[in-house]
């Protein structure tokens, strides 16, 4: 499915074709600075995904990115893109939930704190936020890097540090605890006045 | 059921397009011309450390041998924090190991996995990530052996994920497998690992392969379990 960034770029250029990854990994800037553009937002939706406000989750994206600048010469090679990508983002919220005095597995669901995307989240996403914010942090970023970056078994467990088939029965809990909570709140949308 | 999983992807794909593209250039931007923005930051760094040091060196102090949990950890991380700006800051692997340490002893190991998985992602980060590494391995000469383990295992994920095909990233791999054999040959020289007449370095309890290189990486640190690679698996407790 994945594992090779490049092979299933789409419309929104995410991933980088590989040919991309390729040139900014030996020193193209423009290359390097076009897919950090695209990554950018990918960025800021994954740590708002995790719970953090829109102010921080644009913060840690931009420490995230100057991190991804500095090591990217690191890369071992283009289809290890997303794995790199991830990593580094993932570095950067765990540093950020340490010096807030924070232990990972407390971080909580934050509430939506930009005005002018609070018609947006809150009402066609309210369901999906409810149910997420049942999750714990572990179980966010699993069903986050899988069923939205679409990582591999294999590139998710790297991220976390646990064996492939550990993932794979935490990603099955998690999604099954994700349906349970989802259909929980849309049954309670559906009784509300 | 693909409802919830639908409106999830939905929900990730609304949050990036909410991110004005004016932003992402300004990250961007910045990310790419930090070396050169150093200079100016430095300098406000170096003032504001100046001030802070005068008015608080006793606070900073106490602060210094403080571990994740303690109050003052996050003082002494805010302090780090102001030096960093100034260039002269750096991974602080002698520090992290020191609070992994503390972190072992007490028990949390889920907490020093995190400590040991941030250290190393800021070790990769830096401006020198060979000689940064070559002192990680250094330190561990006098770290508990369960830091070392803990340090091994995420040496192993990221020889296994991130690298690349220079000799730098066979560094890593390097490093991983002396790392995990001098560890082994310590478990094996340790006389309460391997029984009263010490004759028969393999049969110690914590010599579960007998052969030197470095296991897969751990399972989920957030309980601490123990794991094939986990500190508390064998006789290596602090």
């Amino acid at each position: 499915m994945t594992g090779e960034s490049g092979s299933r770029t789409g419309a929104s250029g995410w991933p980088p074709s590989r040919q991309h990854i390729e040139s900014a990994r030996i020193g193209d800037n423009d290359a390097l600075g076009a897919i950090l553009f695209k990554g950018f937002p990918r960025l800021v939706a994954f740590y708002r995904g995790m719970g953090l406000s829109a102010a921080d989750s644009e913060e840690l994206a931009s420490e995230a990115i100057e991190g991804m600048v500095k090591s990217i010469r690191r890369l071992r090679e283009p289809d290890a893109f997303e794995g790199w990508f991830w990593t580094i983002a993932r570095n950067r919220l765990r540093s950020r939930i340490r010096r807030k005095g924070r232990v990972e597995r407390e971080l909580e669901y934050g509430p939506v704190d930009d005005p002018e995307s609070i018609v947006l989240i809150r009402e066609e996403h309210h369901t999906i936020r409810a149910a997420l914010a049942h999750l714990s942090a572990r179980d966010r970023e699993i069903l986050w890097l899988r069923e939205v970056e679409q990582l591999t078994h294999e590139e998710v467990a790297a991220r976390l540090t646990m064996r492939p088939g550990a993932v794979r029965v935490a990603a099955l809990r998690a999604r099954r605890r994700l349906e349970e909570f989802y259909a929980a709140e849309t049954a309670t949308e559906a009784v509300e006045p | 059921m693909n409802e919830p999983f639908d409106d999830l992807r939905r929900y990730a794909d609304d949050l990036a397009s909410e991110v004005s593209p004016s932003t992402a250039q300004r990250a961007v931007r910045a990310g790419m011309s930090s070396p050169t923005r150093r200079p100016r930051k430095a300098l406000v760094a170096l003032l504001a450390t100046g001030l802070l040091g005068v008015s608080n060196v006793a606070l900073a102090a106490t602060a210094d041998s403080s571990a994740p949990g303690d109050a003052l950890y996050g003082v002494d991380r805010a302090y780090e924090q102001v030096v960093d700006l100034t260039g002269l800051g750096g991974p602080r692997v002698s520090e992290r190991l020191q609070e992994t340490g503390v972190l072992v002893e007490r028990g949390d190991l889920g907490a020093a996995l995190e400590l040991v998985q941030e250290t190393l992602g800021k070790v990769l980060e830096s401006d020198d990530p060979d000689t940064e590494l070559q002192t990680l391995v250094a330190e561990l000469e006098g770290a508990p052996g369960a830091v070392s383990e803990l340090v091994l295992n995420d040496l192993v994920t990221v020889a296994h994920s991130v690298g690349h095909t220079d000799a730098t990233g066979q560094d890593v791999a390097e490093l991983a497998r002396r790392l995990g054999q001098r560890l082994s040959e310590e478990r094996s020289n340790r006389p309460d690992d391997v029984g009263p007449d010490n004759d028969n370095p393999n049969t110690g309890p914590d010599n579960n392969s007998g052969n030197n290189e470095p296991g897969p990486p751990d399972e989920s640190p957030s309980d601490g379990a123990p794991g094939p690679g986990n500190p508390n698996r064998g006789g290596n407790q602090p």
